[in-house]
């Protein structure tokens, strides 16, 4: 893994890579296994230098991050920019190295007026679909011999339904029970043992 | 005379602490509508990363609202296979391994979107959690203001927004316990608002020829069907919001599925005869965010599942009992 990758790998998860690069970071972030893992130190990492670490953190945790980066040149992203620079003053001494590229922002969204109805989005310059080309799906057949998910799958699939719908993470939780782990997904914390045991994805 | 002349200077004191934090928490309340707007009205194609404990996964969703007309499509960037796609009140799931399509229609919850909102039914979640305005950071380039939403106790997990200054869209979210220790987190790399989004960019990646459909049956006609159970030394606030029973998709008997909700968390309790085959379900379960506690009582297999901490879908388990029971 170049310096280079985590560089954009750490932009990316800012959200400061420019749009052309974001096509290539995830492709990368995709294939790397070690990359991901990087990428979670970095969230964490970053968390930590916005100040954005909950106080319930292990008391260790940032003393660790920035162990971690003194440790070592692949975790201290080389680039600096002006913003992140500023950014990094405010929290203090060592948070420089997290400095990164300030890129151009690939939010495009739309300002505030009218909110709900961007004038780039007005229903006349997006065309309505007809009916027939709405959503091709069609059953093959239903029921089929074999069965489907099974039954604690099915309770997961189902309660997605009624979860909590800040942010959607019913629809979220379907995509992981869609395909889940073959292993256990998180690891037992020793403090987690007592409350029961753990396991993997349920869908077989 | 004096208390007399103390009681307003009092009652002023009390009002001033008081006010700034109903306004924070009225003021949040406020930009969480905003959200639920604008998740749903807007027409955009985001990416985001997907963490959860020592898990990531780059996802994508594309949603578009055009004349009322909503339809959306999740699926995940890293494993190719894995889509939702929702038309209005239709959520369809691909399960590419398993070569099953599942669809399920939304009754009563006008099409609540794949990156959804608030509940509008949130009367009496003050009780169990603190709203409000936490500051304000920089996100995506943009501004985002920071909304927390704060368990009042162990029992149920807490909520961190950032949404953009402008459009209320939300481009991080986090999923905390009660410590504020994130357990799950959402974050946009990008978003774009495409001038229109084609029907082909709605379209599954995944060829689903041959593939099992399972499709949950028409509404249940039970909806007026007693409630056999209740909840006997519950979580504190977890009321009864919804009763069913019915055929889930994939399955071959009725369940009785009960939610219990808090307002904004819910967990489902599933009751159905004992499966000889299923006995292995017995005990705790994660997926995702969420867990599921399954026991058996009385030759019933008993399981809560819900995106709260463990030990609460456990508790709720062990807390049902039939309807009418006494206290022990």
């Amino acid at each position: 893994m170049t310096a280079n990758a985590h560089e954009q790998l750490s932009a990316l998860l800012d959200g400061e890579l420019p749009e052309a690069e974001v096509e290539l970071a995830l492709r990368r972030a995709t294939r790397d296994e070690e990359l991901r893992a990087t990428a979670l130190r970095y969230s964490l990492i970053g968390d930590a230098l916005r100040g954005e670490l909950p106080p319930g953190r292990p008391a260790d945790l940032v003393a660790r991050v920035r162990a971690g980066i003194a440790a070592g040149p692949a975790l201290a992203p080389p680039a600096a920019a002006p913003r992140r620079f500023a950014r990094a003053a405010r929290y203090g001494a060592g948070v420089a190295v997290a400095a990164s590229v300030a890129l151009v922002a690939l939010l495009a969204l739309p300002g505030r007026e009218p909110v709900t109805a961007p004038p780039m989005l007005s229903a006349t310059e997006v065309a309505s679909p007809g009916p027939e080309q709405r959503m091709m799906l069609q059953p093959v057949y239903t029921r089929a011999a074999g069965g489907g998910p099974d039954r604690l799958t099915r309770y997961y699939v189902n309660h997605t339904g009624y979860a909590p719908p800040v942010s959607g993470r019913g629809a979220l939780t379907r995509i992981i029970i869609i395909q889940p782990e073959a292993a256990p997904v998180e690891e037992v914390r020793p403090d987690d043992e007592s409350e029961a045991r753990e396991e993997p994805g349920t869908a077989r | 005379m004096k208390t007399a002349c103390l009681r307003p200077a009092a009652l002023l004191v009390a009002a001033l602490c008081a006010l700034p934090a109903a306004a924070l928490a009225s003021e949040a309340r406020a930009w969480l509508e905003r959200m639920e707007e604008a998740v749903e009205s807007l027409s955009y194609e985001g990416t985001f990363v997907h963490m959860i404990g020592n898990r990531l996964e780059t996802m994508q969703v594309i949603h578009r609202a055009v004349d009322g007309q909503v339809s959306e499509r999740l699926f995940s960037r890293d494993q190719p296979g894995r889509e939702v796609l929702r038309e209005n009140d239709k959520v369809t799931c691909i399960f590419a391994d398993q070569r099953t399509v599942l669809v399920e229609q939304r009754r009563g919850r006008s099409g609540a979107p794949l990156l959804g909102a608030v509940p509008r039914d949130a009367s009496g979640v003050d009780e169990w959690y603190e709203f409000r305005v936490a500051g304000e950071d920089r996100k995506l380039g943009r501004s985002a203001r920071i909304i927390e939403i704060r368990p009042r106790d162990g029992f149920r997990y807490g909520h961190r927004l950032w949404l953009d200054e402008l459009t209320a869209m939300p481009l991080k979210v986090q999923l905390l316990d009660h410590d504020g220790v994130a357990v799950e987190q959402i974050q946009f790399v990008s978003m774009v608002v495409p001038a229109q989004i084609s029907d082909a960019r709605l379209q599954p990646d995944v060829a689903i020829d041959g593939f099992t459909w399972f499709e949950q049956e028409a509404a249940p006609a039970a909806a007026d069907a007693e409630v056999g159970w209740m909840l006997l030394d519950a979580p504190p606030g977890f009321r009864l919001s919804e009763f069913h029973v019915r055929t889930l998709p994939g399955a071959e008997h009725p369940v009785e599925h009960m939610v219990y909700s808090d307002g904004l968390a819910s967990v489902s309790v599933f009751v159905e005869p004992v499966d000889a085959t299923d006995r292995e379900l017995s005990g705790l379960s994660r997926m995702g965010a969420a867990h599921a506690f399954t026991l058996i009582f009385e030759g019933q297999q008993v399981t809560a599942v819900g995106e709260v901490p463990p030990h609460t879908v456990q508790r709720i388990a062990h807390a049902l009992r039939p309807a009418g029971a006494a206290a022990p």
